[in-house]
């Protein structure tokens, strides 16, 4: 049977459009883009046109505000390490707690370093306290970054808003939207938003391909120096097949950002809706009124989200977890405990992502899928009573080991 | 997956379940091969060793060679999550999708309970224990975690059916990662899980107390499963001074590399509460690797290092004695000790007492005691069992 791939929120599929396009670019088109002769020339313009197409779908008032980096999480750094340089005399980072490794894990370095880092927490559903953050700015913070659209959740924050505020007391306001470009509408040149990283492989394009946004004026320092590829800000020859994939793969995500809110949105939805008509125990998590058209979060309470994806893997559908299991650590994920998710619950989350790529079929296997899936591992959980078809009576309680 | 090895004298130890073990871990291995002869290399051990027992450790090989021994890290693999999600055996999978003995034991007069909901692995483990001849005639178990959690609880069950408790309790948690033909690093804790179980439920049956002794730290090495605990006590306790010194005293950093900037964190905050500052503190003083990386032969290192003075017999007894003392005190953390009994010429020979011995560590354990003894000594020494002795003179 055909495997059904719902992790697109970890990666996606190339187009084979945007494959097509980048082919060139690895034979007859192979000159460096610096270069005066012919060679080069033609892959300077197909860049540019590509660089063109990023704009458009940012909405970016100039082509030259975006920065072409090899990743979303070289954005991110280059972002917050940015504003750290070019204002020595502001130290405090404003970010929140369910924010990407990249932003996190760096933030945790620079603490070490000396600086102030203030994470704002969110609520049962994923939310922010907007007073929280309000109460938080002022003359000593260097940025503010918040993630468009969380990864996990799908969780959508109200950035521009952020970004108002920030703008207001002269803050940097800087934004991962990884996840949120092509599934919900952006328009930075209406907005003050200063920095935003993109990454290719979300939607479609190549691994190893990602994008700064910088707006025009905003203070800057580049993460690397070297020549003066991407105007000096982002040294390093330029990967233009993949600049070109990422291009056409922007355009790609225009043409269907009606089908990721209409056709993929009716998917999730029905997905959603089928499974928890079915299992008992389960429930969706984070802001169900306002996250990505994609994405499904369910938490199956008292059974492990490892065990779930090695038994969904067998019938071939392909999906990922919050558990420890899945990476190595012993606490579950990060996004799940922030919003109070309960550890019964929180290993047992299971994240699924689609794409305009996936079918009404699909979804219909899924559904049929899952339900046998947890009721098998309930059969043999300790928190689960059998004979009751629900949790052990008090499951807290019911399971007492030696330790903990 | 090979996470990294010792080489060790092969008259030491060779334990017939790490040899079952190793048969089927090697086909993973396909360039090593394992000579099975007196001469030359030998792979003896696949397994989880004592010495890092408590803190969840990890599968290792260790490689034994003829007549020398040296303690040597190779480089490893290191482990990512892509590539433990699917990397099961066979028999992982086999157990995990068709477990046996899974659900409610109604009549079990044994029931252990270990794990918990925050670490995302529970396991009950429920036997009927048969009171005259102390024989399990049931296991059955419950578990809530990942699919070698699984499948280690379905193993265990079927391992102890039939056995007394007596003969239950020599079951280790590298007999349960043998039954299912080896566990990933990352998930051997799964296999310890299982013996814990087994522990706690015999306990109960038995009406005695059963407590664990986890330390709980925060994971610092997880190629070895080394937390801060181990870490800041050995740095307290020995001064040690750089990342590679920690690694020989606890394995911690071995392997992947990964980790070490944790763990110049962990040795920074204890030795600046000591009043005492890490050797990498100073960057016109780069920090000395202790490591071999490759086994040197004794005749290349026995030229006397310059500048050191020459001891005189009873100043290099002393100091030995002394290298030996510091050391005490971990060994006997673990349950065990060591003595020396005699020092002939380059060749130290030892006694290794309580749980050293025959402890499957114990070759390891030998190396880093020698290799502090060359940082201390200035020379090369050999560190030797005193059961060699008759065998060298």
């Amino acid at each position: 049977m055909k495997p059904i791939y719902l992790d697109n929120n970890a990666t996606t599929c190339c187009d084979p459009v945007v494959v097509e396009a980048m082919l060139p670019f690895f034979t007859e088109q192979f000159g460096n883009a610096s270069s005066m002769h012919s060679f080069g020339n033609q892959v300077g313009v197909a860049i540019k046109k590509a660089r063109g197409q990023i704009q458009a779908l940012l909405g970016a008032e100039q082509d030259s505000e975006i920065i072409f980096t090899a990743c979303g999480t070289e954005s991110d750094n280059t972002a917050i390490m940015s504003a750290l340089r070019a204002q020595p005399g502001r130290n405090q980072i404003i970010t929140t707690v369910v924010e990407h490794p990249a932003i996190l894990a760096l933030c945790e370095q620079l603490e070490k370093d000396g600086y102030i880092v203030h994470k704002l927490r969110v609520d049962k559903r994923g939310r922010l306290d907007m007073d929280e953050y309000r109460a938080l700015l002022n003359d000593r913070v260097a940025i503010v970054s918040a993630m468009w659209a969380n990864n996990e959740s799908g969780t959508i924050f109200p950035v521009e808003e952020m970004a108002e505020y920030a703008h207001a007391m002269g803050i940097q306001f800087h934004t991962d939207a990884v996840q949120a470009a092509g599934k919900i509408p952006i328009d930075l040149k209406r907005s003050k938003i200063d920095m935003l990283s993109l990454s290719g492989h979300k939607l479609h394009a190549p691994k190893g391909i990602g994008v700064l946004y910088l707006r025009r004026g905003t203070r800057f320092r580049p993460l690397m120096r070297g020549g003066h590829q991407e105007r000096g800000r982002r040294p390093g020859t330029e990967n233009s097949p993949s600049i070109v994939g990422l291009g056409v793969a922007a355009e790609l995500a225009m043409q269907n950002f009606e089908t990721e809110n209409t056709d993929v949105r009716f998917l999730r939805d029905k997905l959603e809706k089928g499974i928890l008509a079915r299992v008992s125990h389960a429930f969706p998590t984070g802001d169900l009124n306002n996250r990505l058209p994609n994405t499904s979060s369910i938490a199956f309470e008292y059974v492990e989200g490892e065990a779930i994806l090695l038994l969904l893997n067998k019938l071939g559908i392909a999906a990922s977890s919050g558990s420890a299991c899945t990476s190595g650590s012993l606490e579950p994920s990060h996004v799940m405990r922030a919003m109070g998710i309960p550890y019964t619950a929180a290993h047992g989350t299971i994240r699924f992502s689609l794409s305009r790529y996936n079918t009404l079929e699909e979804i219909e296997r899924v559904i049929e899928a899952v339900p046998p899936i947890i009721e098998q591992l309930r059969k043999i959980s300790p928190y689960w009573n059998e004979s009751t078809h629900g949790p052990a009576a008090n499951p807290e309680k019911a399971f007492s080991p030696a330790y903990a | 997956m090979l996470v990294g090895f010792a080489l060790v004298d092969l008259h030491q130890t060779c334990r017939v379940s790490d040899k079952r073990l190793l048969h089927s871990s090697l086909k993973a291995f396909p360039g090593m091969e394992f000579n099975d002869s007196s001469h030359g290399w030998h792979v003896l051990c696949v397994g989880r060793y004592a010495l890092a027992e408590r803190h969840h450790a990890q599968d290792q090989l260790l490689i034994f060679t003829g007549s020398r021994f040296a303690l040597a890290p190779i480089n490893c693999q290191s482990v990512t999550k892509e590539s433990v999600m699917w990397d099961y055996t066979e028999k992982v999978k086999e157990h995990f999708f068709n477990p046996r003995n899974a659900g409610p034991l109604e009549d079990a007069n044994a029931v252990g309970d270990v794990g918990s909901i925050q670490c995302g692995d529970a396991l009950r483990l429920m036997l009927k224990v048969e009171p005259e001849s102390d024989k399990i005639l049931d296991a059955r178990f419950q578990t809530f975690g990942c699919g070698s959690a699984i499948a280690s609880s379905s193993a265990l069950t079927e391992m102890v059916k039939g056995k007394t408790l007596d003969e239950a309790l020599v079951i280790s948690n590298q007999d349960i990662a043998a039954f299912l033909d080896g566990l990933p690093p990352e998930k051997m804790h799964c296999s310890v899980m299982g013996r814990e179980a087994l522990q706690a439920a015999i306990a109960n049956y038995r009406g005695d107390a059963w407590h664990d002794d986890h330390a709980e730290g925060e994971l610092i090495c997880k190629c070895y499963a080394i937390d801060s605990v181990l870490i800041e006590q050995v740095v307290r306790e020995n001064k040690l001074k750089t990342v590679a010194e920690v690694t020989n005293y606890t394995k911690a950093g071995g392997a992947c590399a990964s980790c070490h900037e944790k763990i110049e964190e962990v040795m920074t905050r204890v030795l600046q509460a000591m009043g005492e500052e890490p050797a990498f503190a100073h960057a016109e003083r780069p920090a000395r690797s202790t490591v071999p990386t490759t086994y040197a032969p004794p005749a290349a290192t026995e030229e006397q290092p310059a500048g050191k003075p020459k001891m005189t017999n009873l100043q290099r007894i002393r100091k030995i004695e002394e290298v030996i003392e510091t050391i005490r005190p971990m060994l006997q953390r673990d349950h065990g000790d060591i003595e020396i009994v005699d020092i002939i010429g380059k060749n130290i020979y030892v006694n290794m007492q309580g749980a050293c011995m025959g402890c499957a560590m114990e070759s390891a354990t030998f190396g880093g005691i020698q290799q502090k003894l060359f940082e201390e000594l200035g020379e090369f020494v050999r560190l030797l069992p005193a059961s060699q002795m008759e065998m060298t003179r």
